[in-house]
């Protein structure tokens, strides 16, 4: 079941809160461990990005994580996996891509039913008014660049979201 | 028969030795060994000096320090791959933003999207000069000032040259080193 998506100004619920990230950086170590060990569920991961070296970046910073991930090229991309049959446990959206952007990807995603964790990813911020990209359906928003610590606090909502 | 090698002392000066040929090769094995790895060391020692350097000038933030721990032994010149490939992305950017500014009425929704590209890339890679540059771009840009747009991407060209000179350096040294 997809969550609901916050308005406006619940925007802070979607701030990278690096205090709490210190607080749970044992949580952290130890859910990192879980997945890289197998011992916590083998996660999915689609990685929607129209630049290349975003691409190898995140990709590999996901296969550290012990992440089995795919990566497309545009939010046209994106969907046309999702209709070859494929599903991900999370997705990490670009906002700014050709042919489709990340706003029109997640809203049709959504329509078409698919419950994935999807986490926009993009280098403005949430004072840019990226607030029409959070209503398309997005979980999560993270500014980037997509550390390990941001990517272990999304892994950790796919986690919440799964069970 | 005798066979001089040559040699290194421990103070570091050269020096050279006569032995048998029964233990020529060993010695001569061990002794070209320890002046590889004398010269490796030394070596890598002065590139973690240079990347250094890069943080304290702030040409580079933490973002680069991750993307160095993303090579693996599949990979080792993973990171000279990212950097290049950043470069190439970021020149085409920029020349695309120039052509625009010569325009009399610049299409300032396309420069803000490209403006917006330069710090996507430079955010990831970890170019923080630059990245910090994309704002000023990015502001004018949305406020369709063509004056301060001009002024933003000259300087943005300046920081960008400079920081392509560094990485450059770093990703020549990082063909050596095996980075």
């Amino acid at each position: 079941m997809a969550v609901l998506h916050p308005v406006v100004n619940q925007i802070s619920e979607f701030d990278v809160d690096q205090q709490k990230l210190k607080n749970t950086k044992m949580e952290d170590e130890v859910l990192k461990s879980g997945v890289a060990s197998g011992r916590v569920q083998k996660m999915t991961a689609l990685i929607v990005d129209d630049n290349r070296v975003n691409q190898t970046i995140h990709h590999r910073l996901l296969q550290n994580l012990g992440i089995e991930n795919q990566v497309v090229g545009n939010g046209k991309e994106a969907i046309d996996v999702h209709c070859s049959g494929k599903n991900f446990d999370l997705i990490l959206m670009d906002l700014d891509m050709p042919v489709m952007n990340g706003i029109e990807a997640t809203r049709k995603l959504r329509a078409m039913g698919i419950q994935s964790t999807i986490a926009g990813v993009s280098s403005r911020s949430l004072t840019d008014n990226i607030q029409e990209f959070i209503e398309a359906g997005l979980d999560d928003f993270q500014e980037k660049p997509l550390t390990i610590a941001k990517l272990v606090s999304i892994l950790r909502k796919v986690q919440n979201h799964n069970n | 028969m005798l066979i001089c090698i040559p040699g290194v002392n421990p103070q570091g000066t050269m020096q050279n030795s006569w032995q048998s040929d029964n233990h020529c090769l060993s010695n001569l094995s061990l002794k070209l060994l320890y002046l590889h790895a004398e010269l490796f060391h030394s070596h890598h020692g002065l590139l973690e000096e240079y990347v250094q350097s890069l943080f304290d000038e702030g040409i580079v933030n933490d973002q680069f320090s991750q993307i160095q721990t993303l090579k693996s032994m599949e990979q080792p010149d993973l990171v000279v791959q990212l950097i290049d490939a950043y470069l190439v992305d970021v020149e085409m950017i920029l020349s695309e933003l120039t052509s625009y500014s010569d325009f009399p009425d610049v299409d300032f929704s396309k420069v803000t999207l490209l403006a917006h590209k330069v710090k996507d890339r430079s955010s990831c890679i970890g170019a923080e000069h630059v990245r910090l540059a994309c704002d000023e771009l990015i502001q004018a840009s949305v406020q369709m000032n063509k004056q301060n747009f001009v002024r933003a991407l000259s300087w943005i060209k300046k920081e960008f040259s400079c920081t392509q000179d560094k990485l450059e350096s770093y990703a020549q040294h990082g063909h050596a080193d095996g980075a």
